[in-house]
């Protein structure tokens, strides 16, 4: 039916329309007239500024209802279909992530939320849990909200303003958001036993009301990430995992370690200048630490420096175990010719450590989909981590996703950027979120 | 909800502003002279059932989504009705 083609050159007296009686024109021309052409009545030669102003009338019908079209498909996509939920949500989530605090359209259209505190046991002590929550009942359809539960990496992150932006905001977008953190990742550690803390919190978030229990993933960040791969592999949890999420992750300690020892990263076949941030050279001291004998372990923490990570006098390395002072070496990056033979002098302890907190040695029992993000001048883990996780994934055909970004330091969105980055990185980013928001879409 | 309600209340009328700049306009034997208020007003209701519509099945987040897409049928519909009824009138007519 075309009702447009006649209202655009006959619709001058369309305002006066309303007055005409009510005789339905019993025509297919019914529509036209209904909108003020009456048919049979030539079409009088315009001026051509009189045919410019028709054509121009003629523009602004079809954008009215191109716009109305918009809204029509726009709205079904956005509100019917599970995919377009998840864009929806992901759309009001993205800003929140990236200005790091929670934007008015989201408060505003967002659930009400709650927050409370709660503890469980694990096999790494008490696991304190901030829980995220809307007050509302969740909805009909889909019938059951998501969960996720959030490892902000080591370090006591409760409080960090970002962390907290960005719990609330999840949360007021529909979901159920479980924060955790144990004692080990507070005191800038790693232990295997953490596994543990979050393989409970996903089983405790699998039964708090409302969440839908196969519609739980895992955000982990940092070295968080990466004890969090090693949880989504625990038979109690991996067949029924919707999602897991590493940000800035590593993929393989002991390749780390060499990473720290040479103070480089192999960039595509070329080594390229590489120093770390203090921070993952105090964790991964703590982590080694742990497993040397009461003198060694404490010869090494007593070494922890808070700007360059790791220093110890002339002295105390002479103190040293051999294995000990191998771990000491490579995590200062003072013998970068020696990677090989300090790595091999490690002891069995800290082989079967690097081991047991490598996402790369349980990576064939993982059965979730895992999504990737780096950003690529990472100080905190090498990027080129997450494209040997990549790598791997691609080859044993494990459903994943990963995407290296330019706007982040580390897993912070860095300040003043321009325009560019942030719609290109934005773009990626909002694609890798609205996958990550399907399971409860 | 308030807020929301509002919200959906404004873009209904947005959305029969949108119907009426498109000649979307009721036949003026249905609405009378008045059609256009009525497509306005028609808007406005459509939006506000539209948006608790939405947020009682989908949760408050879809809301206005819903209300969009419900806004948009119903300002057609009401421009399409006569036009059926019309059709539907000359059918029973040709089957008596």
């Amino acid at each position: 039916m075309d009702i447009g083609g006649t209202v655009e050159i006959h619709d001058g007296n369309d305002g006066n329309a309303g007055e005409t009686p009510a005789q339905l024109p019993d025509t297919p021309n019914s529509m036209a007239a209904g909108m003020g052409q009456q048919p049979g009545i030539p079409i009088p030669k315009q001026s051509g500024r009189g045919q410019w102003r028709q054509l121009a009338r003629g523009g602004r019908i079809w954008l009215c209802r191109a716009l109305l079209a918009l809204l029509l498909v726009g709205g079904i996509f956005f509100s019917l279909v599970p995919e377009g939920r998840a864009a929806a949500r992901a759309a009001l989530l993205l800003p929140a992530l990236i200005t790091q605090s929670e934007p008015a359209p989201l408060v505003l259209a967002g659930d009400p939320i709650h927050h409370t505190q709660a503890t469980i046991n694990s096999r790494d002590g008490t696991v304190y849990l901030d829980i995220y929550a809307p007050t509302t009942a969740p909805p009909p359809i889909p019938g059951a909200r998501e969960g996720v539960v959030v490892i902000s990496g080591v370090g006591d992150n409760r409080q960090v303003p970002q962390l907290v932006n960005l719990l609330q905001a999840m949360a007021r977008s529909g979901l159920v958001v479980m924060a955790l953190t144990t004692q080990t990742l507070m005191d800038y550690d790693l232990a295997p036993a953490t596994s543990d803390a979050i393989v409970q919190a996903v089983l405790a978030l699998r039964h708090y009301p409302g969440v839908g229990p196969s519609r739980v993933g895992i955000l982990g960040f940092s070295a968080g990430g990466s004890v969090a791969c090693i949880a989504a592999a625990d038979p109690r949890i991996r067949d029924s995992l919707a999602f897991i999420t590493l940000f800035g992750s590593y993929y393989d300690a002991r390749t780390l370690l060499r990473d720290f020892g040479r103070r480089a990263q192999d960039v595509d076949g070329q080594l390229v200048h590489w120093t770390p941030n203090a921070v993952p050279v105090q964790v991964l001291t703590n982590a080694i630490a742990d497993t040397l004998p009461n003198g060694d372990g404490d010869i090494l923490r007593g070494g922890i420096n808070t700007t360059t990570g790791l220093s110890l006098s002339p002295l105390d390395q002479a103190q040293l175990s051999p294995p000990a002072l191998a771990a000491y070496h490579l995590l200062v990056g003072d013998e970068p010719q020696q990677v090989e033979a300090n790595l091999a002098a490690l002891s069995p302890a800290m082989q079967t450590l690097l081991v047991n907190l490598s996402p790369s040695s349980v990576i064939t029992q993982v059965h979730a989909p895992i999504y990737l993000l780096h950003d690529r001048n990472d100080v905190f883990v090498p990027f080129t981590q997450s494209r040997a996780f990549d790598a791997a994934l691609t080859t044993l055909g494990h459903q994943h996703r990963y995407a290296e970004f330019s706007i982040f330091q580390h897993v912070e969105v860095r300040t003043g950027l321009g325009i560019g980055p942030l719609l290109r990185d934005g773009v990626t980013l909002y694609l890798l979120l609205t996958d990550m928001l399907q399971p409860g879409s | 909800m308030l807020a929301l309600s509002f919200i959906w209340l404004l873009l209904g009328v947005f959305i029969g502003a949108l119907a009426l700049g498109a000649r979307l306009r009721p036949l003026p034997a249905y609405l009378g002279r008045y059609g256009w208020a009525a497509m306005l007003g028609i808007g406005a209701l459509a939006g506000l059932i539209g948006g608790w519509l939405g947020t009682i099945l989908y949760g408050r987040f879809f809301g206005t989504a819903c209300a969009a897409w419900i806004a948009v049928l119903s300002v057609t519909l009401v421009f399409f009705s006569p036009w059926a009824l019309n059709r539907m009138q000359r059918w029973r007519a040709s089957a008596k």
